[in-house]
């Protein structure tokens, strides 16, 4: 578990665009702000922030994509700014979403084609398909044009295909997003039994129980600083001590949470709303003093249902991030 | 409705020219055709350089200009999945429609004054003297004839759903049945009766006619009155591909979905 | 041996992923009825206009522009096609040599419009009763696959102009057209202003075209071997070109960060 196979020491990448035909600004993003880490050896890695935090573009700089502005990164002991050729048939990468496939290729043949991208010699590439397939479980439609396939079996597809080539580590961008609950389950079964296998994986995700369930250490990134690395056991043990109250409210409005935010001894607040109503949960260490004071401010008639519960992965990172600031 | 109807063309307009494609097919289209025609007829007399090179290609743009257009935009608003929205609008789809091909129509009236102005200038070709009214008077019934052509084409592309397919095969098929850069005469005999039921065959026809050097009105009687007959004919088939068009939407709910 | 047929297979499959008309109707349609209207109208227009003078030359070498199908459209996606399906960027980030992957993926169009082009030959013969003698079409068919290949580069680039124009119909549309007009397939060159002759000379089709004229028409072969070997290395330089930019674009993506792949 000490093998390091992946150090980024303090990288950093500026996007530099030029806005306008003729008088060009130009504007300058900084996505990353001088980031480091390391990656041990059959780790699954969670890349978590918000929006614009930098995760995509980190994934860009692990693959070998992009090159950081300054900062070294070593992959499996190669540097993939110089070494990129190298570097690549040992690792494989992955995209969320349903594009990223040859839509008019049967499954087999997406995978055969990059099979031949990435050199496999064609004596193993049958074996391989058919197994990755079946690791998959779109064996039985391998002949079926992709276009025909669900969303959930096209993200399954592309997990094959980000396997064709054995790589030792394999990166995947937002996996999960847009899948049903059945599919995403799925998805996690695969990339936990490729770990078991020995692959070491890099993700990033939106979803936090994703996160918690799958790895092994978490990197919280925002606004392209590293916030903190540890696994997930660590990080809601800095939440010890803390309750989280969630109530869920019929009627709501915006004054009302900020109130809540400022009752005494209450950390944070992070609401929600779907069509019916609004769950607000507030980080408290003293959960039976705010209750009554939540009483006092919320009309009794609009709170359906109200629970005190452990702290999960999301409220560490609402701790971390900010609270309701999205 | 009037007031809905220009507010289409205006719209229209501006939706269609802001495609790099039509641009193209709008500008750049007519300069190389016309100049195309002009390489291979370069040698002919002025009469005959009028009517194939200038009338041809000016025609030949026009027509460019409505498979790019008319006949695509159906297609297009599919693909957005806007063709419902205009469906259930409160004005009736066929307002829309006709605001769509004037709009059309006046981007491809000035394809075809881009192909005749790149001639006369850059080529001089010499534009015969003619009588304005006789012409411009038949100018203006073949643009609506061909309006009306391309209206049932769009509806008529609307119940297919190899619009790509046919829309790819539209365009040199109708250059060569209708004679645009030819007289249909040299056609073998069993293409003319095609050629008779399409009605660029009798427009280009009444313009070179309309353009002769001792044009009379008896002279361009022949195909104005085949003109005028197939554009009642097409307005009748129009009307039964729009309730087709109609039923599908409506009935079947099938309009967008393929 | 394992990479040549790894190239010849990445040829098949990638013509199958990026070009998609393989649908018998559609292909029907695309491949092979539009060709055919094209070249039945200007054969039915030179023979008018020219009162049959030329005819089998102005048919072959009109038969020869059906290849701009591929060598335009074709090309164009082989990266517009890619990028637009968001798998540009998986395959550049391969360990495989981009050169020959591009070349590969050429291939295909190469020998597709060749075969359109052969047909409509065979059409042209068939409806208008042409002789071509027997031993031309050998000559006739290295000629023409030199100049699709030569085509083919020319549509390379234009369709890596792509990845920073977003107006990919214009230029393919631009580029077919310009091919029409400039190899003179309907007219002798003669016929053009000075100015855009000198212009034919570095666009590909234009030496194909008149080699062709002159095998068909005149059994001439003297002008062959240097018109050949110009029309070979104008594909070369083309296919050069194409790849450096591609090699820019790349270098673009990842050093600077201003160009997306996807």
């Amino acid at each position: 578990m000490s093998e390091t196979v992946i150090t980024v020491s303090n990288v950093k990448r500026v996007y530099k665009t030029e806005v306008g035909m003729f008088k060009k600004t130009k504007k300058e993003v900084e996505a990353l702000k001088g980031i480091s880490f390391s990656i041990h050896k059959g780790e699954i890695f969670g890349l978590l922030g918000p929006n614009g935090a930098g995760k995509t573009t980190m994934i860009k700089l692990l693959t070998t994509m992009l090159i950081p502005d300054s900062g070294t990164i070593s992959i499996l002991g190669m540097d993939p700014v110089t070494q990129h050729m190298k570097v690549r048939p040992h690792i494989n990468f992955i995209l969320g979403g349903e594009r990223n496939l040859y839509w008019r290729l049967s499954a087999y043949d997406n995978l055969a084609y990059f099979a031949d991208l990435y050199k496999v010699p064609r004596q193993e590439q049958k074996n391989r398909i058919l197994e990755l397939l079946e690791l998959v479980g779109l064996a039985d439609v391998a002949h079926q044009r992709v276009e025909t396939f669900s969303k959930g079996m096209k993200q399954r597809l592309q997990i094959a295909r980000g396997l064709i080539n054995r790589p030792y580590i394999l990166f995947l961008d937002e996996p999960s997003i847009g899948l049903d609950p059945v599919s995403a389950r799925k998805l996690r079964d695969i990339l936990l039994k490729l770990n078991e296998q020995g692959t070491t994986i890099l993700l990033t995700t939106h979803y936090m129980y994703e996160a918690d369930e799958l790895c092994d250490r978490i990197a919280f990134i925002d606004k392209g600083e590293l916030i903190t690395v540890d696994t997930p056991e660590n990080m809601k043990r800095q939440t010890a001590g803390v309750s989280i109250i969630e109530c869920k409210l019929t009627d709501v409005s915006a004054s009302m949470i900020e109130e809540l935010s400022r009752l005494p001894h209450v950390r944070h607040v992070k609401h929600e709303q779907d069509e019916i109503m609004t769950t607000v949960r507030l980080q408290t260490e003293m959960p039976q003093a705010v209750i009554p004071e939540i009483y006092k401010l919320v009309d009794e008639m609009s709170i359906s249902d109200l629970a005190i519960m452990q702290p999960t992965l999301e409220d560490v990172y609402v701790q971390l991030v900010g609270g309701d600031a999205q | 409705m009037m007031r809905a109807l220009l507010h289409t063309v205006k719209v229209q307009m501006g939706l269609s020219i802001a495609r790099p494609m039509f641009k193209f097919i709008i500008i750049v289209n007519p300069l190389f055709l016309a100049t195309l025609a002009f390489f291979i007829y370069g040698s002919s007399s002025p009469e005959r350089l009028f009517h194939y090179v200038v009338l041809g290609s000016g025609f030949m743009a026009l027509w460019s200009s409505i498979v790019y257009s008319s006949a695509s935009d159906v297609q297009r608003e599919r693909f957005y999945g806007t063709l419902e929205l205009l469906f259930v609008a409160p004005v009736s789809f066929a307002a829309i429609l006709i605001g769509k091909i004037i709009g059309n129509m006046v981007w491809g009236l000035i394809s075809m004054g881009i192909a005749f102005l790149y001639l006369a200038l850059l080529f001089r070709i010499e534009v015969p003297a003619m009588q304005p009214l006789l012409f411009f008077g038949s100018l203006v019934f073949v643009l609506i004839a061909i309006s009306v052509f391309s209206f049932f084409l769009s509806l008529a592309f609307t119940l297919s759903r190899q619009t790509n397919a046919l829309m790819n095969f539209i365009e040199y098929p109708i250059y060569l049945v209708c004679g645009f850069l030819f007289p249909i005469s040299i056609l073998p005999d069993w293409v003319k009766p095609i050629s008779y039921l399409l009605p660029p065959t009798w427009a280009i026809e009444l313009l070179r006619k309309a353009t002769e050097a001792n044009a009379t009105f008896s002279g361009v009687a022949m195909p104005l009155t085949a003109l005028l007959a197939l554009v009642l004919i097409y307005i009748v088939f129009g009307y039964f591909c729009y309730r087709a068009v109609e039923n599908k939407a409506r009935i079947n709910g099938k309009l967008g979905v393929y | 041996m394992a990479a040549l047929q790894r190239f010849f297979r990445h040829s098949v499959l990638s013509y199958k992923a990026l070009f998609g008309w393989l649908e018998p109707k559609v292909y029907l349609f695309v491949m092979v009825l539009n060709p055919l209207s094209q070249l039945l109208f200007f054969a039915v227009l030179v023979n008018y206009v020219y009162g049959g003078e030329g005819l089998a030359g102005y048919i072959a070498a009109n038969a020869l522009l059906l290849c701009v199908m591929n060598s335009v459209f074709g090309m164009m996606s082989v990266i517009t096609s890619d990028r637009g399906m968001g798998t540009l960027q998986l395959v550049m980030s391969t360990p495989s040599n981009k050169a020959s992957l591009f070349i590969s993926r050429s291939l295909a169009h190469v020998v597709n419009g060749a075969f359109t082009a052969v047909l409509g030959l065979a059409f042209g013969i068939l409806l208008f009763g042409l002789s071509i003698p027997f031993d031309a079409f050998l000559s006739l068919f290295v000629i023409w696959l030199v100049s699709i290949f030569s085509a083919c580069g020319l549509g390379l680039i234009i369709a890596t102009f792509c990845l920073w124009s977003p107006s990919m119909h214009l230029w393919s549309n631009l580029l077919a057209s310009l091919l029409l007009l400039l190899s003179g397939a309907n007219y002798p060159l003669s016929v053009m202003p000075a100015w855009l002759e000198q212009l034919a000379v570095f666009i590909p089709l234009t030496r194909g075209v008149r080699l062709t004229k002159d095998i068909v028409n005149n059994g001439d072969y003297s002008q062959m071997t240097t018109l050949l070997s110009q029309e070979l290395l104008l594909g070369c330089v083309f296919f050069i070109i194409s790849l450096l930019l591609i090699v820019y674009a790349e270098y673009l993506a990842r050093v600077k960060g201003t160009m997306d792949l996807e």
